[in-house]
């Protein structure tokens, strides 16, 4: 595979260049931002080209192109109407301005629907941010996380759960960037909300394991979320006030020449004040965030960017007893820092230079208070990035579209905890830090080898460096996508993609908490690497049709993934003694390593009207791991192992202000650990020994029951008002109509009569209105 | 305006028979639950201990009832218990004690165990078995190595804190507990109760020194202060059965499975050798 993708680098065909090369840039209409993804066709030569993430686009003509009369070219975007312009002279920029549908309900070109549902065949899909909003939500809170888990091959194994397992990988094994800067815990309230504000965000991509050689440093998926750039024409706002959160985001112009435009956006719960005032106490129970942008046009070829992300939960319950006063507190949060200067270079070429800073930390406290003394254990994780990134796309014939690039990554870990304990034996701390410097250089090439042929193929080589003296890693990574046109409308896919990534993330096999450490490769841990083969369709039928119908194949697996030995926890790991320092539990005694295996089958349908838009999400799937250590070696069902997982959505304009939309979503119960026996019921201990402890039950085999199957309906009216300073649009929303106890988790509970298994569930049905407006 | 009515007054429906009662915490049905019913064996081998104990029990299903004719408290009191020695076997016998559980005991003018020879303790009931293997350790730390300092805490209770080289080695196991004695007199035999404080693993990165902290009560004759030599069995059974304590009922940590040493049937045959100090 390797000797095949350096012989395709190397036999570019540079002799074909053509000297008439059409260029510029693509923006909506009404606020002047860049559209990505558009789709900029010749039909007289049925050659083509799309723009890139910045709106640019360079299309090589044939010889002659520019002086035909009878050339256009036609601009096609999901949500806009279609431009057809007249080829411009040789030598001349053709900038387009597309205008939005602006409809409640999307209505969807026939064309750029193909379009879709050819890159959900591949494994590549876009969410717009009506799609985010249209979705029926608990409590009425738009996520976009949430909307990527309607997709066919992306699943939740946790009842309002956030977290994303895509294609049998596990939440650490994605990707997730914010205008590319990564987010390492991409959820506030423990999971069930995700830290980006729909509000805030122009477009989200997800590739599914098919990613190319520009994306790495996980193994799964990669989920780029892109933020407004803010509007350069006029000020506008949207916002809203829910029962969980209250959001406004604000963007426009600096000066009146459209070349500044800002946006800034915030959102913050109100629980805790509500609470506080009915409970009398002083806790905190809340979350944050906010996004901002700022984005300049130097000139019509330059512009810089610089966005960032700031975001907080904070957990804390105060209680008094016998004479003691307890705190425990929980916070988290993630900061992004994205600088970002881009240029045109002639017509063919767009030069990105980025700097990004990122971090994510958590702090649990213990704090007790005793007759005047204090005792406080605080475990502190975190990690920190600091990255430099060039990335050159280079236009180089009609057939090839190159993409190079470099970065470096600075990661800074605090890779256990840090505790401080003021008593008597004053303060202590067992901080463990390792830094680790991430090199990496990649070349990809968009080939169209042929009208009904296009590969994309590329090499990206990595590097790892932990400081200290511990072992490094370096790794090529092959990818490989190819797509081929069977008839009009009907395409068939191909891939294969390894990919190596160098952090883990460990995290117990059950529901989790925000304490998932992120470990680095090291002389003990090495990277984990996955391999993927997919082969999928996609076929759209003639123009007057509204199906789509999507299905795919992959086998994929993992290599040297990391996770908890028997009985770890977070909370087990030693905060109190230094590194080295007897008894010390430290993260590498906690862990075990393996590999894992995942094959599946995904359907996808969509059928569109005017007024109706319905989809289908089914996936088969099945994901298995082994550990050294656990069950024996032997592979078991994965915590993400949920074998069936149907989602039906609908959106239906009632009339053109008012939109219902409902999503049912099915999916068999995923494997959890029940203990197989229990022994020692009296107080025995050891023998002759009267302390000790009390068994009360063996877990031999881990993930040994299954739970119940999951199925939910989710519905929300939506209705719009247009008053004369903007849009108004109140949300009536139904989370789990029929209330059903969907299981959370397990658990054997000892009552008066014996052991009892439970399960435990968190949301019957959940009623909310929200108010939203824009202007 | 029919539609809003007939709206509400399913909400009002699915709220009150789907709703609050029962959903936060449902039991399940026990058809599927996975059941092992197997042989449980506890014992250390001590050359210190005039008497060996041995705990026999028989594992019960997960939750619900327990089987017709199941034991109390799962111990089994008729089970057929052996030592198998370099040399002989050894019958245990079930004794009920004025103090502690009842359990099965060998006396130590029997068989004497002997440092660095392999022992076997075989139970056997009801067509289950549970079988063990362990190895007497060696005392590598010379009695005067250790260092025993009487500290009072700051409720003012008495303990003691020992220190003993740390034998850089990846063998080293320690076990500290406390017998606490009471002398009747006469034909009567004494009352111990006998104390768990600590068990240790010196791994070689730890510095030269490692140290336990182990009580003194003020009730009995007494204090019988035992710092042992012992097996990583102990060790390993110990640190996971705490593991599994302190995580019951917590939904976020890693199921425990307690380290099992036997070749058959579940528990722990290990053995401690020990330097003795009276207080």
């Amino acid at each position: 595979m390797l000797r095949t993708l350096l012989f395709l680098l190397t036999a570019l065909p540079l002799a074909a260049q053509s000297p008439l090369t059409l260029s510029g840039t693509v923006t909506d209409a009404t606020s002047g931002e860049q559209l990505a993804g558009v789709n900029v066709y010749l039909p007289a030569t049925t050659t083509g080209a799309q723009t890139n993430v910045y709106g640019f686009y360079s299309l090589t003509l044939p010889e002659g192109a520019g002086a035909a009369a009878a050339n256009w070219v036609v601009f096609s975007y999901l949500g806009y109407r279609n431009d057809t312009l007249r080829l411009p002279a040789a030598g001349e920029r053709l900038d387009v301005a597309l205008v939005p549908t602006n409809q409640q309900l999307s209505t969807v070109e026939v064309s750029a629907q193909a379009g879709a549902a050819a890159r959900a065949g591949a494994g590549v899909h876009h969410l717009d941010r009506q799609a985010i909003i249209d979705n029926p939500v608990l409590l009425g809170e738009k996520d976009a996380l949430k909307a990527l888990q309607l997709l066919p091959g992306v699943a939740n194994p946790r009842e309002g759960f956030g977290g994303l397992f895509v294609r049998g990988g596990s939440p650490g094994q994605n990707l997730i960037l914010l205008d590319g800067a990564p987010v390492y815990n991409a959820f506030h309230l423990f999971g069930f909300l995700s830290v980006f504000n729909a509000d805030a965000l122009q477009r989200v991509t997800l590739y599914k394991g098919q990613f190319p050689a520009r994306f790495g440093g996980r193994v799964s998926s990669v989920v780029d979320l892109r933020m407004k750039e803010g509007n350069r024409k006029a000020w506008h706002g949207r916002g809203g006030i829910g029962l969980l959160t209250s959001r406004l985001t604000l963007e426009g112009p600096i000066g009146n020449n459209e070349k500044i435009s800002v946006l800034l956006s915030g959102r913050r719960t109100y629980l805790d004040a509500i609470y506080n005032v009915l409970s009398g106490e002083d806790d905190k129970l809340y979350f944050y965030d906010g996004n901002f942008k700022l984005n300049y046009h130097l000139d019509e070829r330059q512009q810089l960017f610089i966005s960032g992300y700031l975001g907080q939960d904070r957990f804390s319950f105060r209680n008094t007893y016998g004479g003691t006063e307890q705190t425990d507190g929980f916070d988290w949060g993630n900061r992004t820092l994205t600088v970002r200067y881009n240029r045109e270079l002639g017509d063919r070429a767009f030069l990105n230079v980025t700097a990004i800073r990122s971090s994510f930390d958590f702090t649990v406290e213990n704090e007790e208070v005793t007759r005047g003394q204090l005792y406080r254990v605080t475990y502190r994780s975190g990690i920190r990035d600091l990255g430099l990134q060039t990335d050159l796309d280079y236009f180089l014939s009609s057939r090839h579209t190159l993409r190079a690039g470099l970065s470096v990554t600075d990661h800074d870990f605090d890779l256990t905890t840090s505790a401080e304990r003021l008593d008597t034996g004053g303060e202590v701390r067992g901080a463990d830090t390792v830094r680790a410097l991430e090199l990496t250089a990649y070349l990809e090439d968009e080939f169209a080898i042929s009208p009904r042929l296009t590969a994309n193929y590329g090499l990206r080589f990595t590097y790892f460096d932990p400081r200290g003296g511990q072992r490094n890693y370096a790794a090529a990574e092959p990818r490989l996508s190819l797509s081929y046109q069977l008839r009009a409308g009907w395409t068939a896919t191909a891939g294969y993609a390894y990919t190596r990534q160098y952090l883990h993330q460990l995290s117990n096999s059950g529901p989790s908490l925000p304490t998932s450490l992120w470990v680095p490769a090291s002389e003990s841990v090495r990277p984990q690497a996955s391999q993927q083969i997919s082969v999928g369709t996609a076929w759209s039928p003639r123009r007057d049709t509204p199906w789509a119908l999507t299905a795919a194949v992959y086998v994929r697996r993992f290599a040297d993934i990391i996770g908890y030995t028997n009985g770890a926890s977070f909370f087990l790991l030693d905060a109190l003694n230094e590194p080295g320092q007897v008894n010390r539990i430290d993260v590498l005694d906690n862990l075990t390593t393996g590999n894992a295996r995942a094959a599946g089958l995904e359907l996808g349908a969509t059928y569109t009207t005017e007024r109706l838009r319905t989809s289908l999400a089914y996936t088969l799937a099945g994901v298995e791991e082994r550990l050294t250590g656990v069950n024996d070696g032997a592979y078991f069902p994965a915590a993400q192992d949920r074998r069936h997982d149907l989602t039906l959505t609908a959106r239906y304009a009632l009339r053109p202000n008012l939109l219902v939309s409902a999503n049912w979503t099915y999916g068999s119960g995923v494997p959890t650990t029940i203990p197989i026996t229990r022994y020692a019921l009296g107080n025995a201990s050891l023998p002759g020994f009267v302390n000790g402890i009390n068994l009360q039950g063996d877990f031999k085999q881990r993930h040994n029951y299954r739970m119940a199957a999951v199925h939910r309906l989710d519905v929300a009216l939506r209705w719009r008002r247009s008053p004369r300073w903007g849009t108004v649009i109140w949300e009536l929303g139904l989370y789990n109509a029929y209330s059903r106890a969907n299981p959370f988790y397990v658990s054997t509970i000892r009552g008066r009569d014996g052991y009892h298994l439970i399960q435990h569930a968190l949301f019957p049905v959940v009623p909310s209105l929200s108010f939203n407006f824009e202007f | 305006m029919r539609s809003p009515s007939v709206f509400l007054t399913t909400v009002s429906f699915v709220l009150l028979t789907g709703g609050c009662v029962g959903f936060f915490e449902r039991e399940l049905e026990l058809v599927a639950l996975p059941y092992e019913r197997q042989l449980v064996l506890n014992t250390i081998l001590s050359p210190q201990d005039s008497q060996i104990r041995a705990d026999v029990y028989v594992t019960a299903p997960p939750v619900g009832d327990l089987p017709t004719g199941f034991p109390r408290n799962g111990m089994v009191e008729d089970a057929y218990v052996r030592l198998v020695g370099p040399t002989d076997t050894f019958m245990f016998e079930f004794q009920r004690l004025t103090v502690g559980s009842p359990t099965y005991l060998l006396p130590q003018t029997e068989v004497e165990l002997e440092v660095g020879q392999l022992y076997e303790v075989i139970a056997e009931w009801d067509g289950l078995i549970a079988r063990g293997q362990t190895i007497i350790p060696e005392r590598m730390t010379p009695r005067d190595s250790i260092t025993l300092q009487e500290i009072r805490d700051v409720d003012g209770d008495r303990n003691v804190l020992a220190t003993w080289p740390n034998q850089m080695g990846e063998a080293d196991y320690y076990l500290l507990f406390a017998d606490e004695v009471t002398h009747f007199g006469g034909s009567r035999s004494d009352r111990v109760q006998r104390v768990l404080y600590d068990f240790i693993h010196g791994r070689n990165a730890l510095g030269t020194e490692l140290s336990g902290e182990l009580g003194i009560s003020p009730n009995p004759d007494t204090n019988v202060l035992n710092i042992c030599q012992c097996t990583q069995t102990i060790y390993d059974y110990l640190l996971t059965r705490e593991t599994l304590q302190i995580n019951d009922e917590n939904p976020f940590a890693e199921p425990t499975t307690v380290a099992n040493n036997l070749q058959e049937g579940l528990g722990l045959v290990g053995a401690a050798n020990c330097w003795q100090f009276a207080y």
